[in-house]
């Protein structure tokens, strides 16, 4: 294998779990934290964000807003743009930046304004936070910054850190209200109709906050007098952990689980720190989605897969799949989490050591799944490319909005069911790949 | 037409130097082009009788209408072409970015082919920070670096940091270090010291310019010494800097 | 302040450099920055017809040690390995903000490294600061004009004359991937020029690739579509004599004087009988599709395009439906002779408004106080227009409107027929417009 040097299998792992990088050209790189974080605060109520940054960064902003507005979970459009020029950036960016502010905050009318700054701001080096000190007494507004630096990190990680820990700036001492929780970290506007707030509604247990989806500033003032907080991803925990240091609210980091042992697991873990007993609902839930993965085991036992990083454990996921008998083959990775551990235990306990590789460069992604040539590929998005090699390309965007068996039986679906049109590309793919009908 | 760049320790008489040296080479005949690459804007201040000319950035920034070049560069003492690039004030802003810009803007008016000096000077604030700091170093613009330092410690220090930046940039076709010109401060054994520390930099000496209170005199009265005491043996020294500049 | 809450940040002169660029076959694309501005690039692709950059642009992966030492070293890693891995003719270096600011001089780069890379280099290093996207394609169309363009004559005079050396030989100039509408509208003016027996050499730059760039001096004569064109077929004028010719064709009769003109340059005659079966096929007048009830000539229109596309909707307006547009908007000022001669191109009388560059509120402002019933525009000019009641879709960005298949030109006769038959249609969908 022409890439074999670049690859690990998963045994090898080193205990960091660190992933060597495999190019030094790119493409298309980790995500951009300024896009991640233009992406995300609009969710909260109320609240206008001001950007700031080179028109590289500015336009492509918009236009994945808008691209977000097609589709089954648009944001609202709250995003305003102040473009640095070049003088900007040479005499320095206070007066516009303060010019900025006043307008938002005049005409927009926010209880809260975002202010997100790029890569630029940082390494000008001029000290923002104070210019906005000065500015905050003379708005009404609520002025929460942002720092979005790419060049400092590798991903988006950071700047959405940053994005949930402004908002602790919102936050105040609250007394503890018993049978209460926020969760952190699901970002959709269907957040509250997941079957984990389902069940624990169910056992009288209250979700004030869905951080960040759809709260208002003064729900997020209120926040920390819940008696747990449920971080679902590593974004969140920082905040969390500010939150249980100022405010002593307790928190538990879970990230989402895709095996039914593993939910079961994972509702127990919340149930006990909530003090309420696991519901009912869940033991009636593994067995329906036991069920599928033996009608999903019997169609699909045999083949292989790629498996990409998605969101919460991608390893959990990658060993759902080994138990309806799909080998994982490769896992397609950027990062390793400390928490992925256990589950790559389990998944090498289960007798499976796929390949694990950081493709720096999607090209390599391809050299590699040509010469592995899995059956499906799981999670991943350019279907083209993924057909005319012959492998089924699997989209779990629908799944990501889900959490525990709602959302293994939505990934089970997926497998299981081929999504309209799919036939028709991999035919045409084919037929160019082979160059004969 | 040659360029050179002037680089050096803050404070340690770039600008004076390189002021002198424009108007010694204006007196012998040369046309001039000194670009004052420091956000104080006062690289060409004694040749314009004291009076600091608009800077390229401010222009830039303020003007409505088009900009041309009679708007940027001035003529001063002898016909020394001065320009002054510009900048932020301390603390904000990037001031590299903006020698980077005025450049680009002095090019793409045709600076160089409309004034065709004999000699450009480039007067670059205190040490290569980043790389707008390089910019005079860059194919294109100097072919040639003077470092002006003094005996002291952190004069010859800033010095060595100059020379190395300028030979990592060897490779890519940019300015080549010429030698120092050693401006003293009166320190004992000056000369050696520098001389020594030159070697070590694989340049030489090309000039001594003596501590003389004639310098400041002539300061005083808004001038160099070429213009405000032409026949001291002081205004000789700067005048012989020139001609082996030159060549 | 426009903070563009409706409209959109004008993209700079950095895009217009990869939009340039990537329609270049063996020419990869290594931006020195952030792998975000990448990945957010990967992203920004898809709202040109759904294109994706993979394989064609690629990032050093800059961090913050190259940011704060002004590090070189992945950058000139990264251009060994494409070099190495995907044999290109040529590599550009492009610069982000990032890169411009600190001032890491990407020339000197190549100074450096260019004997030990076989692929020819090039650099771009303004980053987005020296003003909006047209000049960045201006940027590339002219060094690959002046630079990369090669003499051809010796070619010519070879024994084995290859075919591009035919004197019914053109280049097309100004299309690059973010022109609107592209695919349906080169097809129309290759299907027009094929009728009259000329060859289309290369399209610069949409549709090329380095040999073809090589050869362009080898053409007849250069065919402008934009004016962001205008300067490279200057160069190539000037270094090669070839002459050129400016225009779009629309409606008509802007579709028959553009043959016309391209014949008379190249010295061929149209073919009488395969203007006649055009005409009879594609030249359909508005009159023969509205009834007698049907009055169109009280419409109110606005055209929001760039000037290339303005220009010409207005005249086929004005020229064939015998509707005079009373807003024009054009989102960059246009470039060349015709900045001198603004009225003459869209024929503006007294209540008719020219915008450049308005800002969202004046847009929006314009547009509600004109009250118009058709509107051609960009995705943002069709949403403040909400309430218009004829609304096409006639500029980038086009988030949400994709022109992948090639049977809907705007230009050209055929564009004519599209264009005349679409405006029947919507006011027929729209019978208020007939009464107000």
């Amino acid at each position: 294998m022409s890439i074999e040097n670049k690859c690990l299998r998963l045994s090898e792992l080193p205990d960091d779990g660190s992933l060597a990088a495999t190019a030094h050209a790119k493409y298309p790189g980790q995500h951009c934290s300024f896009r991640a974080v233009a992406g995300t605060v609009p969710l909260i109520k109320n609240s206008y964000a001001l950007l700031f940054g080179p028109a590289i960064c500015l336009y492509n902003a918009k236009l994945s807003m808008n691209m977000r507005s097609l589709t089954s979970d648009p944001r609202p459009n709250n995003l305003l743009f102040v473009n640095y020029s070049q003088d900007d950036i040479i005499f320095g960016f206070q007066e516009k930046v303060r010019v900025a502010i006043f307008q938002a905050d005049q005409e927009y009318h926010p209880e809260v304004l975002f202010l997100i700054t790029s890569c630029l701001q940082e390494i000008v080096g001029e000290d923002f936070d104070a210019c906005i000190d000065e500015i905050r007494p003379s708005v009404k507004a609520k002025l929460l910054t942002i720092h979005t630096e790419n060049f400092t990190c590798e991903g988006a990680a950071p700047g959405v850190e940053n994005m949930f820990k402004s908002l602790f700036e919102l936050m105040k001492e609250q007394p503890q209200e018993e049978r209460t929780a926020n969760i952190l970290g699901l970002w959709t506007s269907t957040a509250r109709k997941t079957e984990l707030v389902r069940l624990l509604s169910g056992k009288g247990v209250r979700i004030k906050n869905v951080i960040p989806s759809y709260c208002t500033p003064s729900e997020l003032e209120e926040a920390p007098g819940v008696q747990l907080n449920i971080v679902l991803d590593q974004y969140g925990l920082p905040l969390a952990r500010m939150m249980k240091e100022k405010f002593g609210t307790n928190y538990i980091y879970c990230r989402k689980p895709y095996h039914p042992d593993s939910i079961e697991e994972w509702y127990q873990n919340i149930a006990s720190a909530l003090n309420v007993d696991l519901p009912v609902e869940v033991a009636d839930l593994k067995k329906k989605t036991e069920a599928q993965q033996e009608k999903a085991r019997a169609a699909l036992s045999g083949m292989t897969c790629a498996v990409f990083g998605t969101s919460g454990r991608p390893f959990d996921l990658a060993h759902l799949l080994a138990n309806i008998g799909i080998e994982p083959r490769a896992m397609l990775l950027q990062t390793i989490q400390p928490e992925d551990r256990p589950d790559i235990q389990s998944l090498l306990n289960a007798g499976f050591d796929p390949i694990v590789f950081r493709g720096d460069n999607s090209l390599q992604n391809e050299e590699l799944l040509a010469e592995l040539s899995p059956d499906i590929s799981v999670g991943a998005f350019e279907r083209s490319s993924l057909a005319r090699m012959g492998i089924r390309p699997i989209v779990l965007s629908t799944s990501n909005y889900l959490l525990g068996f709602d959302s293994t039986l939505e990934v089970l679906r997926l497998i299981m069911e081929k999504p309209p049109g799919l036939e028709a590309l991999m035919f045409k793919e084919k037929i160019l790949a082979d160059g004969e009908c | 037409m040659k360029k050179i760049a002037i680089y050096g320790k803050g404070g340690i008489g770039k600008s004076t130097t390189a002021a002198n040296l424009s108007a010694a080479l204006a007196k012998q005949g040369r046309r001039v082009m000194q670009i004052g690459c420091d956000p104080k804007a006062d690289s060409t201040c004694l040749l314009m009788n004291g009076k600091s000319v608009p800077t390229i950035l401010d222009t830039l920034r303020t003007k409505a209408t088009a900009v041309s070049l009679e708007d940027m560069v001035y003529p001063g003492f002898a016909g020394v072409l001065c320009a002054e690039c510009g900048g932020p004030t301390p603390g904000v802003g990037c001031a590299g970015r903006g020698i980077i810009a005025s450049f680009e803007k002095l090019e793409a008016l045709k600076a160089y082919e409309t004034y065709r000096p004999d000699i450009v000077l480039y007067d670059v604030l205190g040490d290569v920070v980043c790389g707008g700091f390089a910019m005079p170093l860059r194919r294109g613009y100097a072919d040639e670096v003077y470092i002006v330092t003094s005996g002291e410690k952190m004069s010859l220090f800033a010095a060595r940091n100059i020379a190395q930046a300028v030979g990592e940039f060897k490779g890519r076709g940019y300015a080549q270090l010429k030698g120092m010109i050693l401006n003293a401060r009166g320190i004992v054994d000056e000369l050696e010291i520098v001389r020594r520390a030159a070697a070590e930099m694989d340049t030489k000496v090309v000039a001594e310019i003596p501590r003389d209170p004639t310098i400041q005199a002539c300061e005083e009265r808004n001038a160099t010494v070429i213009e405000g005491a032409p026949d001291t043996s002081l205004a000789e020294r700067y005048r012989m800097l020139a001609r082996s500049i030159v060549g | 302040m426009d903070l563009k809450h409706n409209g959109f940040p004008v993209p700079s002169d950095y895009f217009g450099v990869l939009w340039a660029l990537s329609g270049i076959k063996d020419l990869l694309i290594l931006e020195h920055g952030s792998t975000g501005t990448c990945n957010y690039n990967a992203f920004n692709y898809m709202i040109m017809n759904r294109q994706s950059p993979k394989g064609k642009l690629f990032s050093s992966g800059m961090d913050e040690d190259d940011v704060v030492m002004g590090r070189d070293k992945k950058i000139k890693e990264a251009i060994v390995e494409l070099d190495r891995k995907y044999h290109p003719e040529m590599i550009a270096l492009v610069a982000t903000g990032v890169t411009s600011v600190i001032g890491l001089d990407l020339q000197g780069i190549i100074e450096e490294i260019q004997p030990t890379i076989n692929a020819r280099m090039l650099s771009f290093p303004s980053g987005g600061f020296a003003g909006d996207y047209t000049i960045g394609i201006r940027e590339v169309f002219g060094t690959l004009a002046r630079d990369i363009a090669e003499d051809c004559t010796k070619k010519v005079r070879s024994n084995d004359a290859p075919s591009w050396t035919k004197p019914s030989t053109v280049n097309i100039i100004g299309p690059t991937i973010d022109s609107f509408n592209i695919i349906s509208d080169l097809a129309e003016l290759e299907r027009m020029l094929g009728l009259m027996g000329i060859r289309v050499n290369t399209v610069f730059t949409c549709n090329t690739d380095v040999d073809a760039i090589k050869n362009m001096a080898c053409a007849s004569l250069n065919l402008v579509t934009r004016d962001i064109g205008l300067e490279a077929a200057a160069i190539l004028k000037e270094r090669f004599g070839t002459p050129y010719y400016y225009g779009l064709p629309f409606g008509v009769k802007g579709s028959i004087d553009w043959m016309k003109d391209i014949a008379s340059i190249l010295g061929i005659s149209l073919d009488k009988g395969m203007v006649r079966a055009e005409l009879e096929k594609y030249g359909f007048s508005i009159l023969e599709l509205v009834n007698f009830l049907q009055n169109i000539d009280h419409l109110r229109a606005a055209i929001s395009c760039p000037f290339d596309y303005s220009s010409g909707l207005a005249a086929m307006m004005r020229d064939e439906w015998g509707i005079n547009p009373s807003l024009i908007v054009l989102p960059a000022s246009p470039i060349g002779p015709q900045r001198l001669n603004r009225e003459a191109n869209f024929g503006l009388g007294k209540d008719v408004r020219l915008l450049i560059e308005p800002d969202s509120w004046t847009l929006q402002d314009a547009i509600s106080s004109m009250n118009p019933h058709i509107v051609f525009g960009n995705s943002y000019d069709l949403q403040i227009s909400r309430n218009v009641p004829i609304r096409i879709h006639a500029a980038f960005p086009a988030f949400d409107h994709i022109y992948r298949y090639d049977g809907t030109p705007f230009v050209g006769l055929r564009g004519h027929a599209y264009l005349t038959q679409t405006i029947v249609n919507l006011l027929n969908q729209n019978p208020e417009v007939f009464r107000n």
